[in-house]
């Protein structure tokens, strides 16, 4: 699996599933706790750590990114649904918003990191990517939404 | 090559969407009971004079009102107003004299550390009690620090339940 070029969707997939998981169960268990929403920021959070486990487990090799992105969106749209956390009629929605910031922080997060990681510092610059591109997105969303 | 290495990722979300299906299936029969469990304690909690609660049907013009319940004393009326950042839900007990007698917010999105405060700050909330629909950030309601419009959110969805209540809007059934 590691040597798979389509780790970080197969991470991706994790991630998600887990988060989808803890939100079915928190909804379960604690019916009175408010959970965050599944808007842009959060996406894009999961995404940031499945980049940075796929940086510190995956082993590189070339991929097709449009493959990556539709496995992307298909992640983001079929595992809230199927976890009850989105209706039928938000799948696509969801789909499409989680393939585009997924694109978006996929290139910007390979480009970033390829740059600052150089030198015993760099083993932190998948950490520090992830976590700034989180940041931003997040200032991103609130400007303009 | 390229179709084989994409097997995995996809047997991945197929796997993982089936766990969640199955947990899901699994689990609605306990998350409607919990729910409904919830529900009925954060109703008698919001109006704790009453023991037995039944639904109203509400078809009147305020789209801010979603759910009613009739207790011996009062009201219970869930309402829904637009916050800084997505809409605010709150449960509002009303006694039958067009007074609040609790309020509690149910779900929220807004900003961590601002209005999300509206969830544990009862100095805020408290001062909603014994209100009669006239509540207004400014003149008698202290705002949320850094939050006015979450202040002013919640107090149009309090003032939306005692309209109910009080016959401010026309088409509740509760003064016929």
């Amino acid at each position: 699996m590691r040597n798979n070029n389509y780790l970080r969707n197969i991470l991706l997939a994790v991630v998600v599933g887990a988060a989808a998981l803890a939100a079915l169960l928190c909804k379960t268990f604690l019916p009175a706790a408010i959970l965050p929403e599944w808007n842009i920021p959060y996406l894009l959070g999961l995404t940031c750590l499945a980049l940075i486990l796929n940086h510190y487990l995956g082993s590189g090799g070339t991929y097709c990114w449009i493959c990556s992105a539709l496995l992307a969106a298909a992640t983001f749209g079929l595992l809230p649904w199927c976890a009850g956390i989105v209706n039928t009629s938000e799948l696509w929605k969801m789909a499409l918003v989680g393939g585009g910031v997924y694109l978006l922080a996929n290139g910007l997060f390979d480009s970033i990191t390829e740059r600052i990681s150089s030198g015993p510092a760099g083993k932190g610059a998948a950490v520090m990517t992830g976590f700034v591109l989180f940041l931003a997105g997040q200032c991103f969303a609130g400007m303009i939404l | 090559m390229k179709c084989k290495s994409l097997l995995l990722p996809v047997a991945s979300i197929v796997l993982v969407g089936g766990l969640l299906l199955g947990s899901s299936a699994a689990l609605s029969n306990i998350a409607q009971r919990n729910a409904n469990e919830e529900l009925k304690n954060a109703i008698a909690f919001v109006l704790p004079e009453s023991q037995n609660f039944i639904e109203e049907t509400y078809d009147g013009s305020d789209a801010s009102i979603r759910r009613v319940f009739k207790g011996e004393t009062g009201f219970v009326v869930e309402t829904v107003a637009s916050g800084y950042d997505g809409d605010i839900s709150l449960l509002v007990g009303v006694n039958k004299d067009g007074r609040v007698a609790g309020v509690t917010v149910r779900t929220m999105s807004e900003t961590w550390g601002l209005g999300a405060q509206a969830l544990t700050d009862y100095n805020f909330l408290v001062q909603f009690m014994g209100t009669s629909g006239s509540a207004e950030v400014g003149a008698g309601i202290e705002p949320l620090t850094g939050a006015t419009v979450t202040s002013k959110a919640i107090t149009r969805g309090i003032n939306a339940a005692v309209g109910y209540v009080t016959g401010a809007d026309t088409s509740s059934g509760a003064t016929s």
